[in-house]
């Protein structure tokens, strides 16, 4: 009964562990991004922080990775910057991770206050 | 009379540690002729007491339990290399991927330590040898599954880790996500030297554990089948089961040894990392001065010491000394392994006078 027991206790440890230790790699994208027939457009280069840890600086049309470990939710700030690197303006948001909605994350999309900002990449 | 009895104990003193002795020798010579400054010495000596020390503590157990040197451990490092690649398949990162490594590495390091230890049940008096090849036998067991299984029968869906071919693991894997993750747990720098908090918290814990299981029932069964087998039967101790247990005990802690090893690391070699934590672990453990039949806690971290700043300053020195930094690597691999089996060979040598002695005893010549 106790060897069952720990059996157990190892089978939930190891998925909790999974939950908070899983990386996911996002494509943080400062480009401009179509989304049928609305075209997001680049405001700026931005500095995108995550979970107030993970800092990007993106100029227009860049790109980069970002990696958040663990399930569940996130949080990411966008300070779009001006020609001397002075924000302009700030946006703040908390999403949810799951693995399923992508891994591609548009900047003008999220700042142009679309409802989904993170996407599949197209192959 | 005094006087006798003052030398006679350095004498013994100094025939118990040679080897050790030896070593610091070799090293106060080397270590002036490598012009490596105090600090960068110091902080490679960290980062290699913390990655060694739980890998060469592993090995304290069979001893205890008279099975001599475990070189079935490399069947432990296995088990935690599988752990580690099914981790990175999954991108589990940090503290929780190598805590679930070892999860992982513990039911596959119990089996193939149960299996070891009723093998050395069944070999007793050459534990090991035979523990040497059955080393070399888990290996081609091991190469058959990451080799072929993986990718195949055992999904993994990382392109970074599978082969061209579509199956079977690469020949190196980065463990970016767990590099240092427990080293630097807590993050403490000395006058610039970055020191392993974390990995050091857990091998003084284990250390403990070490003092503290000595002094269990199962410690203390361990300690008598050591030193004699049909004596500890007669008084009721079930010496089989005994010697599995250390032999799976020791299985489990390589496993653990083998995860820190590579967290300090950062690269998995997944064909060979594991072959050299056997020779390694044995070759530091006795070049701290432990024999077949003993081997305490100093003289593992002693070992470890000595062992590391021998592969540390020999390549230097001997480019300062000879000119080629080849020849003091050459030497220093002659020297480390040379150990082992000098080692081997006066326990040997000791065992026979033993026998010889009690022979002796037995006939009234004594």
């Amino acid at each position: 009964m106790i060897q069952i027991g720990l059996v157990i206790a190892a089978i939930l440890v190891s998925i909790f562990l999974y939950r908070i230790g899983k990386g996911f790699q996002f494509i943080v994208e400062n480009k401009n991004y179509s989304l049928g027939d609305v075209t997001f457009e680049v405001r700026g280069p931005v500095r995108v922080t995550f979970d107030d840890e993970i800092q990007l600086d993106l100029g227009e049309d860049e790109a980069n990775l970002a990696l958040l470990i663990g399930y569940g939710k996130h949080k990411i700030k966008v300070d779009v910057l001006d020609e001397n690197g002075n924000v302009v303006s700030s946006t703040e948001k908390i999403f949810n991770v799951s693995g399923k909605e992508g891994d591609l994350l548009s900047i003008p999309a999220l700042l142009g206050g679309s409802e989904t900002w993170i996407f599949k990449r197209e192959t | 009379m005094k006087k006798r009895e003052a030398t006679f104990n350095l004498k013994r003193f100094l025939m118990a540690n040679i080897v050790p002795i030896i070593f610091i020798l070799l090293s106060a010579f080397a270590i002036p002729i490598s012009q490596f400054s105090a600090s960068y010495l110091v902080q490679e000596m960290l980062i290699r007491l913390a990655r060694d020390s739980f890998l060469v503590l592993s090995l304290l157990v069979p001893i205890i339990a008279g099975m001599g040197l475990n070189f079935g451990m490399v069947l432990g490092a296995m088990a935690g290399q599988i752990g580690l690649i099914l981790v990175s398949d999954w991108k589990v990162m940090g503290l929780p991927g190598m805590t679930l490594a070892a999860i992982i590495a513990t039911p596959l390091a119990v089996a193939l330590g149960w299996m070891c230890g009723a093998i050395l049940n069944r070999a007793k008096g050459r534990e090991m040898v035979t523990s040497y090849i059955l080393g070399f036998f888990v290996n081609g067991l091991y190469q058959l599954v990451v080799l072929y299984f993986f990718g195949s029968l055992i999904p993994i869906h990382s392109p970074e880790l599978v082969l061209s071919r579509g199956y079977g693991i690469r020949n190196a894997v980065n463990l970016v996500g767990i590099r240092n993750c427990l080293d630097y747990l807590i993050p403490v720098t000395i006058h610039g030297i970055r020191v392993p908090l974390g990995t050091f918290i857990i091998i003084a814990a284990f250390s403990a554990f070490i003092v503290w299981f000595r002094k269990t029932k199962l410690g203390q069964d361990m300690r008598a089948v050591g030193q004699d087998m049909e004596v500890s039967r007669s008084a009721g101790i079930p010496v089989e089961r005994t010697r599995l247990i250390s032999i799976v005990i020791s299985t489990v802690l390589a496993a653990y040894g083998q995860i820190i090893f590579l967290q300090n690391i950062g690269t998995l070699n997944t064909y060979n990392s594991h072959e050299q934590a056997g020779m390694f672990a044995i070759a530091a453990l006795l070049i701290g001065g432990a024999s077949v039949a003993k081997a305490t806690l100093p003289n593992v971290f002693v070992g470890v010491i000595l062992f590391h700043l021998m592969f540390i300053v020999s390549p230097m020195a001997g480019k300062y000394l000879i000119g080629q930094a080849q020849l003091g690597e050459y030497f220093r691999v002659f020297v480390s392994y040379g150990v082992v089996a000098l080692a081997l060979v006066i326990y040997e040598w000791r065992r026979a006078q033993e026998k010889a002695y009690a022979r002796r005893m037995f006939r009234g010549e004594a």
